[in-house]
């Protein structure tokens, strides 16, 4: 049933890795009177980090290179990777500021690729269980 | 919200409906703080701008009891807003970031936030935030307290009994505190007006205050104490309170600074230049820093032509040549000592004119100081009056800071024929000859910059005590009329000098420049570095001007 799928799911998601204790954080916001406050909040951070990703590309794209700028803009990724509790984008996040910090274009243009792969299964994984949560409710 | 706040009926116990206001512009963060702060029972209010944060604060002055921050905003720093909001509207202010750095954390506490918070934030956290404001306010009572017993025209409030009783007397504690606040302003004038009295930080006073300050240490000493020994009977806890921050800061920025040369020749500084927060550190230790920014707003050409600067910079300009007159005879110290030998180019050579206005004018720096320029314009004019004599001297000094001196003096050249459309450089440039005294309304800067200009470092490489010696001793030092400088454009704490007159004035320049330094490290870092900075731009972003832009202001601060 949709119920242990959903369970199983986020175990799995919380095994694997991809999710920290403060996605329960969040689970324990929500409550009757928001009862879909954790998928509202994941909308709200996947339609937020579409612009850090563009902002990112587009400042990969300019020359001469801005990394200080880059760093910047992860860095308000990562404020808000952390905040739903997207571990594995949160730790690509943080590479990727390191090769900032120490001017590395091809480290960042790699762990920029690994930032979007991340952000991008979660997002998936997210949604699926998140649609099973709901039905199971 | 807003006093309603006051009569609504709390029911249940405090801290229930605790007025909280929220500022972050990262949507996600803000929604989720919101949730939790509403599952802790208080009366959450977001906002994801500074400005409009500021404007809301100003809106309800009563209408909140704590706000909670993220460091990195787009439209103004958090730190800025911190001193903002914490000084001016006592107001516990909780900072938030992602990064935890010590350096950050120290920053955010030397500016006055009550605590840092490191993102992603647990409800638990949230939760507690509420001692916050009960300490504030009996902290408050107890200045007043003793405020009472120095001021014997102060109203006869009694704010100990009411004010000590916490327990769902927050409210009504605060309200009473505001109210205690009024009359205190009441007797020394109408806030907007009197204080603007401008309590000038005299070398005088500000002796008594290092005095103070090194009697009972540094570290504990507390704005009460320290009036108390000052034994000034027209100074308040107030201005005690402000020039003490800004010594703080001050110190912070010098230490920093020492740290930073000690280390790497000030390239370091760079780095902390990158991100915001240390911008600004940089920025106002180092006179270099304060070069940058001049540089940064001195370029002339790019600020003068920016309007806001223009005419912010022809209306300070103008008040400074007026009050320069007067603030001659304010002036006491000598300022014009070492450091105006140090800067024998700057007097000679450069348009002070330009340069003031560039200061003013960097857009961006206009705008940085200005709560984001929200106050732009117009608060620097009305600023500027008051500080006009730093901004003469900003004026006067064209760029040169001690360190930047050397470099300088090419900037100060190529600044100059850039000034050439300053109008006010003439004035200012006889003022500068007339009386180097005024600088001593910069002093107070002066005595928190830098003085020596031979070399910022050795001046930063002495321990705190001996800057300050070294600072109140030479006041000339070209920082110090860099942040006297920088006060003067940063008017924007202009509305908190108004309201706490006479200690912002020089200590805006400290403030100021604290403020510089934060929008310069947006900016793309201020550089520490001395000789760096004249030469970048580190401020780049919006001033791409001169190095000379600061350098100059400080100048013109100590020409004194």
């Amino acid at each position: 049933m949709e119920g242990h799928q959903a369970a199983c799911m986020r175990k799995a998601l919380f095994d694997q890795g991809y999710l920290d204790e403060q996605f329960l954080q969040l689970e324990d916001l929500q409550d009757e009177a928001n009862p879909n406050f954790v998928e509202e909040v994941v909308k709200l951070y996947y339609t937020d980090s579409a612009r850090f990703i563009r902002s990112i590309e587009l400042t990969l794209d300019k020359n001469p290179f801005d990394f200080e700028k880059l760093d910047d803009i992860m860095h308000q990724f990562k404020g808000s990777s952390s905040s739903i509790g997207a571990k594995k984008v949160k730790r690509e996040c943080t590479q990727f500021q390191e090769y900032c910090k120490i001017g590395n274009f091809e480290g960042c243009m790699r762990t920029f690729q690994e930032v979007k792969q991340e952000h991008a299964a979660l997002k998936k994984k997210l949604e699926s269980y998140l649609q099973l949560a709901r039905q199971a409710r | 919200m807003g006093s309603s706040g006051f009569s609504s009926p709390r029911s249940g116990s405090f801290p229930e409906g605790l007025r909280v206001l929220v500022v972050d512009d990262d949507l996600t963060c803000l929604k989720i703080l919101e949730k939790m702060l509403k599952k802790c029972n208080y009366k959450v209010t977001t906002c994801n701008l500074t400005r409009e944060a500021l404007d809301l604060l100003q809106e309800r002055k009563d209408g909140f009891d704590i706000v909670i921050c993220d460091v990195n905003m787009p439209d103004m720093d958090g730190f800025k807003l911190l001193e903002h909001v914490g000084i001016k509207m006592d107001l516990p202010v909780i900072m938030m970031s992602v990064d935890g750095e010590t350096s950050r954390v120290m920053k955010g506490i030397q500016h006055g936030a009550c605590d840092y918070l490191l993102k992603p934030i647990r409800i638990k956290e949230l939760q507690n935030i509420w001692q916050h404001v009960v300490r504030k306010r009996m902290h408050e009572a107890r200045d007043i307290e003793s405020q009472d017993e120095n001021q014997m025209t102060r109203n006869g409030k009694e704010p100990s009994d009411d004010r000590c009783s916490f327990s769902g007397d927050i409210v009504s504690g605060k309200k009473r505190k505001t109210v205690e606040n009024k009359h205190r302003h009441g007797e020394h004038g109408d806030p907007s007006s009197e204080k603007k009295a401008r309590l000038l930080w005299n070398v005088e006073l500000h002796q008594k205050f290092m005095k103070a300050v090194h009697q009972i240490g540094l570290y504990k000493v507390g704005p009460k104490k320290i009036l108390e020994l000052m034994g000034v009977p027209s100074l308040t806890r107030e201005n005690v309170a402000s020039h003490l921050q800004k010594y703080r800061l001050y110190l912070s920025r010098l230490q920093k600074e020492n740290e930073l040369k000690a280390a790497s020749g000030g390239l370091k500084l760079s780095d902390i230049y990158s991100k915001e927060p240390a911008g600004n550190v940089c920025l106002q230790s180092s006179m270099s820093q304060n070069s940058l920014t001049v540089q940064r707003s001195v370029h002339g050409h790019d600020i003068m032509n920016h309007n806001h600067d223009a005419k912010i910079c022809n209306a300070n300009v103008k008040g400074i040549l007026s009050v320069a007159a007067e603030a001659k005879t304010a002036l006491s110290t000598d300022m014009t000592g070492p450091a105006l030998s140090s800067n024998p180019r700057i007097s000679s050579s450069h348009s002070f004119g330009p340069l003031h206005s560039e200061v003013r004018s960097a857009p961006k720096i206009d705008t940085q100081y200005s709560w984001s320029g929200g106050v732009p314009s117009f608060q620097f004019k009305q600023e500027i009056r008051p500080h006009f004599q730093s901004e003469q001297l900003f004026d006067h000094l064209p760029l040169p800071m001690p360190q930047l001196q050397a470099d300088c003096v090419s900037h100060n050249s190529t600044c100059s024929s850039k000034e050439t459309d300053k109008p006010i450089e003439p004035n200012i440039n006889l003022y500068y000859a007339q009386n180097r005294s005024h600088v001593k309304v910069e002093n107070t800067a002066a005595l928190f910059s830098v003085q020596p200009e031979p070399f910022p470092c050795s001046v930063w490489s002495t321990t705190n005590q001996g800057l300050e010696q070294n600072l109140y001793d030479n006041v000339e030092c070209p920082e110090k009329n860099l942040i006297a400088g920088m006060g003067s454009s940063l008017r924007l704490w202009d509305e908190e000098c108004i309201s706490y007159q006479g200690d912002f004035s020089p200590l805006d320049a400290g403030g100021l420049v604290h403020i510089e330094s934060v929008d310069c490290s947006n900016q793309g870092g201020l550089i520490a570095d001395a000789p760096n900075f004249h030469n970048s731009v580190n401020f780049e972003c919006d001033y791409h001007s001169d190095q000379m832009g600061y350098p100059v202001i400080d100048q013109g601060l100590f020409i004194t």
